[in-house]
């Protein structure tokens, strides 16, 4: 996938940038696809006589829907009416969508167009009840769809059977959202004068001396070692996904030796009293609480720190008391690799006797169109219409993501957010869906409003963690997850059992329960309890 | 009444009157029956109920799983304790209910702890996830006296203990009125007569109150024996997460995930066969035990 | 014995404190919860509430009764309670009326056919099938019709009209009534105590009930009480097991959602523990029925 992210990104962006600049008052409707779309005249064109399409849905509590809107009546249904003259009709709709899925499949009562995991997309291939979309795909897909497909190719062909496609996969934000960083409190930093660290020696530096100082602990942990899992990218282990190895075999990365170096430095900063002594009877919830309590201004953690838990903490703390992200540093001073995973929301699927199945194409384009070409296009507060109040929640079936979403949106934001910071007018107009997250960051700069300040740090600048992450996508500083796709019925079966036997193992050796060398110990225990059935599984499925 | 014994024909409004619940169950119990064959079939969606036949290669898998082997563990761990818990309980209430002096505050204590019985484990679970939580009622207490929290429905080790506890409390009231029944239906001579002898309180309970109230025991102990291996199925479910499955994952959470969420029908409905095999075989010694040991006879 | 009794000891006391606490527990957590559904979410989420109010609004209360959604679910509750109870109460009459007659040719078969049901199952699948070819689903009958019959209970009104003195009914014949006509006009009019228990089993059961309206019904404006409570429990539980792939910011506006689930599940209890007290009685005579012998 490498290789094709790039062009990808520069595709989308420069037709973005293309669409936007050429103010055309196009609608939708107006036949500006290229001529690679070859029978049907316009893929665009509304129908003469209204055409029904019916689908089923997961109530999904974050929509708050307007006025008298609900899962059958609300934006993007009445837009598929307006501008196709489709009309969606919800079968049925669940808060346990899985329960009811399967339940209408064991009754063959199915929707048209849903949305569904990948055991269920095999489940619903073998019995026969979806329809081979390779036809209906070529002539109706967009092309800004049809450069989905050929850009993330590997995903793409996780909803193929025989080299048939027969789930469309609706694909994820992007990678840009997987990085990991060192959190780091500014106030404390600047009043000991440090600068940005380094090396892993600066971070410890840094963090000991706010022990010292401030009092707490200078690194927080859990009983999930999360934090050990994100710092080990410093030791050039990658843990929790599959890594290929140089010989083309896939192995679990968190039984590697990079990973046995990364926990004996962890131990001895343990035993040094550097970790958090108490790690073991927190989880999550409560390592969090005491961040939220200023016990600690050193954190790995993933982009959405400023999100949860900052906020609380600058209610608690002060506004000064914000951290910033920095990168980690690894221990060669080789640019550091993150990590990436195979990330797909499920897979678009069409009943094998759907009578109409290019009118659900009119609809997947249409969400593909609304979050790339349409800016400029259409109006702002259209756009928004459809994007705001979590409504994209209401086609959870029948929408596909944008891959490169979260990158553009950073790339707009930071842009737009710029400019105001230098004081220059900003045209919020061609925002579109992103006004929401350039507003925040003009209310956390202007009035430190906690709510604004995950914005802020996830892209309001260059320091941001985006920031940041942009540079590892482009310069693809990270190494994808070698299962690229669903687990194998192994990993299915054992939960998280297998990853437990390493975590329990890890603590004791961090604790100095036992020695660094029960890692060894640890790995033939994991191998038995059905690593060594689940690797081998890997390899024959994702294996080259 | 043997004067009254003619042929069949003149019962026929009685086989009227029998008709309705017979159709109704005919309908709704029987028909659905037919579903055990998935149990034996590699099941296709596609092709209902003539999927290829596997015979027992369900269950083979099944017994090869330990993610299932687990849930037998787990359900007869928290359903024995259960039982042993829904006795011991609420006869000792039962009992020191009975010790009460003032007849007004016994029939209100009655009514306070048989509360909780009637609510759904809907309601409950939402009480307890409340209460339960880190900064929940019982952690803020539990931190005040000088302890750490304890995460009851996070932590596999404690998440059984959470429910059995949990059983115990919203069901005990329901004991305590059966055994307050059969204690009030002792021949109050027989205090009488210990009081006589010079018997104390606690001698009384000893020698009078348990005997007298052991029939009751043995009956309620043997008749929900034949429950045994559902430990709780609306309990859990609403209460459980993918970190205690290692110790509250049960047969009927398991056969839910399985059949119903994950749409593996087949093993599905061959975990729910075993099932209700086994607590069929259970039901009826259970049945048979209660009619030698109380005399008790359902029908 | 009077005597006796008359002097309080300390053991009398400990025993009605002791015994006190324990009751208490059964219903501290309903007054929490309450307090709670009375409380600001700020207070709460700080922890500051325990069995009383602090920062006092009704504001969820507002939310909950002016929102539509729980009060329209609570309707088809009680639709589904007056009905699934009346029919299950005629349905066990008339199983059990003649099942009690120990000289009906064929008892035992009939007897076996109804009880074998407590034994063994067809399992969910199957009984969707059912279900949803006779076109029951998104009806109310979805969730009465499969359960009509509650066996169990059939049997305990079974075993108590066994109990029943014989005169009465053999009066009836012999001034010519007709097995309706007896059951009508004798044997109902008996029933007193063991129909309130055995019916009030049901309106619990029935209102008590989240699976059927989940599985059953297309549109969640139709599901019943228990099972809309539901959907705020597991809205709940994923904010409990929220991590790196949540919407961080839907999480946390939910945050404030506590306090309004505390006072739908409160309002959910309310009806059961209000008409409770009153029936008392009657439960505690129909547990007894149980181990009448037969």
């Amino acid at each position: 996938m490498h290789k094709n992210f790039r062009k990808g990104a520069a595709l989308l962006l420069s037709a973005a940038c293309l669409t936007g600049c050429m103010s055309k008052p196009a609608s939708p409707t107006g036949g500006n696809e290229s001529a690679r779309v070859e029978p049907p005249a316009d893929i665009w064109a509304p129908y003469e006589e209204t055409v029904t399409v019916t689908t089923m849905g997961e109530e999904n509590s974050g929509t708050e829907f307007q006025g008298d809107d609900d899962y059958g009546n609300n934006p993007w249904y009445r837009a598929y009416k307006e501008r196709f003259n489709i009309n969606l009709v919800n079968k049925w709709i669940s808060n346990d969508y899985g329960t009811k899925l399967n339940l209408a499949i064991a009754d063959k009562d199915i929707a048209d167009v849903f949305y569904v995991d990948s055991a269920r997309l095999t489940t619903l291939y073998e019995a026969g009840l979806i329809m081979n979309l390779d036809e209906v795909f070529d002539s109706y897909a967009s092309d800004v769809l049809k450069g989905y497909r050929k850009d993330y190719a590997d995903t793409w062909e996780t909803g193929e059977f025989d080299g048939h496609l027969y789930g469309m996969p609706q694909m994820s934000y992007g990678i840009i959202d997987q990085f990991q960083y060192i959190w780091i409190r500014q106030d404390w930093m600047k009043e000991c004068g440090f600068e940005e660290p380094k090396t892993m020696d600066d971070v410890i530096k840094i963090a000991t001396t706010f022990a010292e100082k401030y009092g707490g602990y200078a690194l927080p942990e859990c009983q999930t070692l999360e934090n050990l899992f994100r710092l080990a990218l410093s030791w050039g282990a990658h843990p929790d996904i599959w890594v290929k190895k140089d010989d083309g075999t896939i192995e679990y990365g968190t039984i590697q030796p990079e990973m046995k170096e990364a926990l004996a430095q962890y131990a001895e900063w343990y035993k040094e009293g550097i970790i958090n002594p108490n790690f073991t009877t927190l989880n999550w919830d409560k390592m969090m609480q005491g961040m939220i309590n200023g016990e600690c201004g050193v954190i790995p953690f993933a982009q959405w720190f400023g999100y949860n838990p900052l906020p609380d903490l600058i209610k608690n703390q002060g506004a000064d008391a914000i951290f910033y992200p920095y990168e980690i540093p690894t221990q060669d001073g080789s640019p550091i690799k993150g990590s990436v995973t195979f990330n797909n929301n499920g897979y678009v699927v069409i009943r094998k006797d759907c009578p109409n199945p290019e009118a659900i194409m009119k609809i997947v384009n249409f969400y593909v169109y609304t979050v790339n070409d349409a800016v400029g296009k259409e109006t702002n507060e259209y756009l928004s219409s459809l994007h705001s109040f979590n409504y994209p929640n209401c086609v959870r079936g029948t929408r596909i993501i944008n891959p490169m979403n979260d990158y553009n949106q950073y790339i707009q934001v930071k842009d737009a957010f710029d400019r105001y910071q230098a004081g220059e007018d900003v045209d919020t107009s061609a925002l579109g869906t992103n006004l929401s997250k350039y507003e925040s960051c003009v209310n956390w700069v202007t009035s430190q409003d906690p709510n604004g300040v995950g914005d802020f740090l996830q892209q309001g600048n260059d320091r941001s963690a985006y920031g940041i992450a942009k540079k590892y996508v482009d310069e693809k500083q990270y190494v994808q997850d070698a299962k690229w796709g669903p687990d194998t019925p192994t990993l299915q079966a054992a939960g998280s059992t297998l990853k437990d036997i390493l975590v329990e193992g890890f603590t004791k050796i961090i604790i100095g329960e036992k020695p660094i060398d029960y890692f060894d110990e640890l790995v033939e225990q994991w191998k038995t309890a059905g690593g060594a059935k689940a690797t081998e599984e890997i390899n024959e499925i994702y294996g080259d | 009444m043997n004067k009254k014994k003619k042929g069949i024909a003149s019962y026929w409004q009685y086989y009227l009157m029998l008709i309705p619940g017979v159709i109704v169950t005919f309908i709704f119990s029987y028909i659905p029956l037919y579903g055990v064959i998935i149990a034996f079939e590699k099941y296709n969606v596609g092709l209902g109920f003539s999927s290829p036949w596997v015979g027992m290669e369900n269950f083979r898998y099944l017994f090869s799983q330990p993610t299932f082997t687990r849930t037998i563990t787990n359900t007869l761990f928290i359903s024995v304790w259960k039982l042993a818990l829904g006795v011991v309980v609420p006869v000792t209430i039962a009992i020191l209910l009975n010790e009460m002096r003032s007849e007004k505050l016994k029939r209100f204590y009655q009514t306070l702890i048989y509360i909780p019985n009637f609510l759904s484990w809907i309601i409950m679970a939402g009480v307890l996830m409340d209460i339960l939580a880190s900064t929940g009622a019982i952690n803020v207490i539990l931190m005040k006296l000088g302890f750490h929290s304890v995460d009851f429905l996070g932590n596999a080790k404690i998440f059984p203990w959470t429910m059995i506890i949990s059983d115990v409390w919203k069901g005990f009231g329901y004991g305590t009125i059966v055994y307050l029944a059969a204690l009030t239906g002792i021949d109050p001579a027989l205090y009488e007569s210990a009081m006589l002898d010079g018997a104390t309180r606690w001698q009384q309970i000893k020698n009078v109150t348990i005997p007298l109230l052991m029939p009751t025991i043995i009956l309620m102990t043997v008749l929900s024996l034949g429950s045994v291996l559902n430990a709780g199925f609306d309990q859990i479910y609403n209460l459980y997460s993918p970190a205690v499955w290692e110790t509250g994952d049960v047969i009927d959470t398991y056969v839910y995930r399985l059949g119903i969420q994950q749409a593996q029908y087949s093993v599905g409905a061959a975990v729910g066969l075993f099932k209700s095999l086994v607590s069929a075989i259970l039901v009826v010694v259970s049945y048979r035990l209660a009619d030698k040991l109380a005399g008790y006879r359902i029908l | 014995m009077e005597k006796k009794k008359k002097g309080v000891s300390v053991f009398d006391v400990i025993l009605t404190i002791g015994l006190g606490i324990i009751c208490i527990t059964c219903v501290l957590p309903f007054i929490h919860l309450l307090a709670v559904s009375f409380s600001s979410s700020s207070a709460v989420a700080a922890g500051r509430v325990g069995f009383w109010p602090v920062e006092f609004t009704a504001a969820s209360y507002e939310y909950v009764i002016t929102g539509g959604r729980f009060l329209h679910a609570m309707g088809i509750s009680i639709e589904r309670v007056i009905l699934g109870t009346l029919l299950n109460i005629v349905l066990m009459v008339l199983t059990a009326y003649p099942l009690a007659k120990e000289d009906l040719p064929f008892r035992g078969i009939l007897s076996g056919f109804f009880v074998l049901t407590m034994l063994i199952g067809g399992g969910m699948i199957p009984t969707y099938l059912l279900v949803s070819g006779l076109g029951l689903k998104d009806t109310i009958w979805a969730l009465i019709l499969p359960g009509a019959l509650p066996v169990y209970n059939m049997i305990i009104l079974m075993n108590f009209i066994r109990g029943l003195p014989h005169e009465l009914e053999e009066a009836a014949w012999i001034d010519g009534a007709s097995p309706f006509r007896t059951l009508w006009s004798v044997i109902f009019p008996l029933l007193g105590p063991s129909l309130a228990t055995v019916g009030l089993f049901s309106m619990v059961g029935h209102w008590n009930d989240w699976f059927a309206g989940m599985i059953y019904m297309s549109d969640p404006m139709n599901y019943p009480l228990q099972t809309y409570l539901q959907t705020l429990l597991v809205d709940f539980e994923k904010l409990l097991q929220s991590d790196t792939t949540g919407n961080i910011q839907d999480i946390l506006s939910k945050m404030n959602a506590r306090t309004g689930r505390a006072a739908q599940l409160f309002l959910g209890a309310l009806p059961i523990m209000m008409v409770y007290p009153f029936l008392q009685r009657y439960f505690t005579k129909g547990l007894t029925l149980g181990s009448v012998k037969g």
